[in-house]
């Protein structure tokens, strides 16, 4: 199962972990360091998942999130919030500002690009069940 | 006024009977009705008095009255003259009849400022401008008005004491007020414990107003230590979230590269990188620890009690210390007590405490030692956990210092066993938290037992 992956992340070391995990899983990786830059590059692709980091300089993950949510485009985009913030209540924001999942940094590199593939299936599913039922084969 | 002056000049031996009988039945009431509210008016006294006094021999009536000690009687003529002062009333004041009797009034026997404070309140109260003297003390009396009230009576010695006076006006047939009677008690015993109750009312005030600003102080600290709580938890967040950052690239790429994802390694590039992934490791779980301790100490610890099975969360935790143990070749049993199947608890909290002494016994025993597990119901509302190794023990001197931070027993420059010194302290907050304890026995080189007790159900509850 191949997918076209946003990653979102301001730390370039952590974005480029992130992405070489998932290359080697022959996923097709777009990166960017804030929101604007992952602006540019909705506006060209429409990823199956966005992996967004929450602290972010400007506007933080989570209000990103809440954005795409409200736009027609975006609305049903797979978005998984991917943080260093890991304590407890981190998880409930993230989900209540519209994230479909949420995994904390450090990631187990054996075990992420499974959660991935796990996030892909469930987003597939919900939007197969919703939107598009004529696409459930990818 | 003519009419007193012929009482006290004329036929003075006539009315002088008459007198007393009205005097003895005065204060016969008063005394009945305790030198309060006596609600019968002088003509209905007098009355009475002159009814009863055919069968009452007079003289030991006057000699009563006169000689009595208790109460202080004293007659005035309508000016205020004083023309009877009976024992009690000579030895309560200290004067002789004979000082006194025609030459003043009772006004000159009180406090002068009193009098001017209630010539005063008088004033206002009946509406009338009322002397600060004699006046003052009859007045009332003199309109018909029943009057008890409070003074204080200077003594020949100029010493001073409290009394309770009641004065009522003495009247002829034609009811003209032909002079006054004043019967006086010490008050001193009642003054002294109206005093002392006053004195107890103002130190509860001032108990109550202490304990107020009290309260106050309080609630300025209390919402200052949870601001600065708030300020702690977006520290610990904070704190975290940075340490994380960094974490995350050297654990994620030590991985990576251990399991040879962008090649292949030589085995001493393969077993640095596995050092740089344990150490990464361990400085993750140090993190979690202090934050996690963080928690407890600032009071963020939140309980999330749910029922399970213990045997089988036991199970869980004993699988993921299985490898660690096979390795050693260290045989791990556990035995769960009849009647013990499930528990409301912080299920999480529970398995981090089991596993804390599980990873410990396994820790801290050599190849070929034995673990076991044994739970067992207490009674209807407390089950323990007893985890047993055959392991190095502990030496009796270091079983306090167990439950220290940061303090793992032994700890030299070469540390000869990983780990944190946060496990067991973190495990006996954990367990106290939910109303549990733990407790240790142990024999330096034969081993030791852990035993944790918790309650089979704990409600939902925050610190804080």
């Amino acid at each position: 199962m191949s997918a076209k992956i946003l990653v979102v992340d301001d730390n370039p070391i952590n974005l480029k972990l992130v992405s070489d995990v998932l290359l080697f899983e022959k996923h097709e990786l777009f990166t960017a360091a804030d929101t604007g830059g992952a602006r540019t590059v909705l506006a060209a692709v429409l990823p199956d998942l966005i992996l967004m980091d929450i602290a972010l300089p400007g506007m933080d993950g989570l209000t990103f999130t809440r954005q795409l949510r409200t736009e027609e485009r975006t609305r049903d985009v797979c978005i998984v919030a991917l943080t260093a913030f890991a304590m407890k209540g981190d998880d409930q924001k993230a989900i209540a500002a519209g994230c479909d999942g949420y995994v904390t940094k450090p990631i187990d590199t054996r075990n992420f690009p499974i959660q991935v593939v796990g996030f892909l299936r469930a987003s597939c599913a919900k939007r197969g069940a919703i939107a598009r039922p004529e696409n459930t084969t990818r | 006024m003519g009419p007193t002056h012929s009482f006290w000049t004329e036929g003075i031996a006539q009315r002088w009977n008459i007198f007393f009988v009205m005097l003895a039945g005065v204060i016969i009431t008063v005394i009945n009705e305790a030198l309060h509210r006596a609600r019968v008016s002088n003509e209905v006294v007098s009355r009475e008095l002159m009814e009863r006094a055919g069968a009452v021999k007079l003289e030991i009536l006057q000699t009563a009255i006169f000689c009595s000690a208790n109460f202080s009687c004293i007659a005035t003529d309508a000016r205020g003259v004083i023309q009877l002062f009976n024992v009690g009333a000579e030895r309560m004041m200290g004067y002789a009849a004979g000082d006194v009797v025609n030459k003043v009034t009772p006004a000159e026997l009180s406090d002068p400022k009193e009098l001017i404070v209630r010539a005063a309140a008088l004033s206002i109260e009946l509406e009338t401008p009322i002397s600060p003297g004699f006046e003052a003390l009859v007045f009332k009396a003199s309109r018909g008005i029943e009057d008890v009230y409070k003074l204080t009576k200077v003594r020949k010695n100029g010493s001073r004491f409290p009394a309770i006076v009641s004065v009522t006006a003495l009247r002829d047939e034609k009811t003209d007020i032909i002079g006054y009677l004043l019967i006086g008690t010490d008050n001193t015993a009642g003054q002294k414990i109206e005093d002392e109750r006053r004195l107890a009312d103002d130190a509860r005030l001032a108990v109550e107003q202490a304990l107020h600003e009290a309260n106050a102080a309080l609630e300025v600290t209390k919402t200052a230590a949870e601001k600065a709580n708030l300020a702690k938890s977006d520290f610990l967040s904070s704190v975290s979230h940075e340490l994380r950052t960094p974490l995350n690239a050297i654990i994620g790429f030590a991985e990576f590269m251990i399991d040879e994802k962008p090649g292949a390694l030589n085995p001493k590039q393969k077993e640095y990188l596995s050092d740089v992934l344990m150490s990464g490791r361990h400085l993750l779980q140090l993190i979690n620890d202090v934050l996690d301790l963080a928690k407890v100490e600032s009071g963020k610890m939140v309980l999330h009690p749910e029922t399970f099975a213990v045997r089988k969360v036991i199970q869980e935790v004993a699988a993921v210390i299985k490898g660690v143990a096979h390795k050693k070749h260290i045989t791990l049993q556990i035995v769960i007590g009849p009647g013990l199947e499930f528990v409301t608890l912080d299920q999480h909290k529970f398995k981090q405490v089991l596993y804390n002494l599980l990873s410990n016994a396994v820790k801290f025993t050599d190849d070929d030692g034995i673990v076991v597990v044994h739970a067992n119901l207490l009674d209807g509302k407390q089950f323990e956990v007893r985890v047993r190794d055959t392991g190095i023990g502990i030496r009796a001197e270091d079983m306090s210092r167990l439950f220290n931070e940061f303090e793992q027993l032994d700890a030299g420059p070469a540390r000869r066993f990983e780990g944190t010194g946060l496990g067991l302290v973190l495990t006996k907050k954990f367990l106290e938290f939910q109303g549990g304890c733990i407790s240790v026995e142990s024999e330096l080189g034969s081993g030791s037992v852990f035993t944790i007790v918790l309650p089979l159900s704990v409600a939902s509850m925050e610190t804080a």
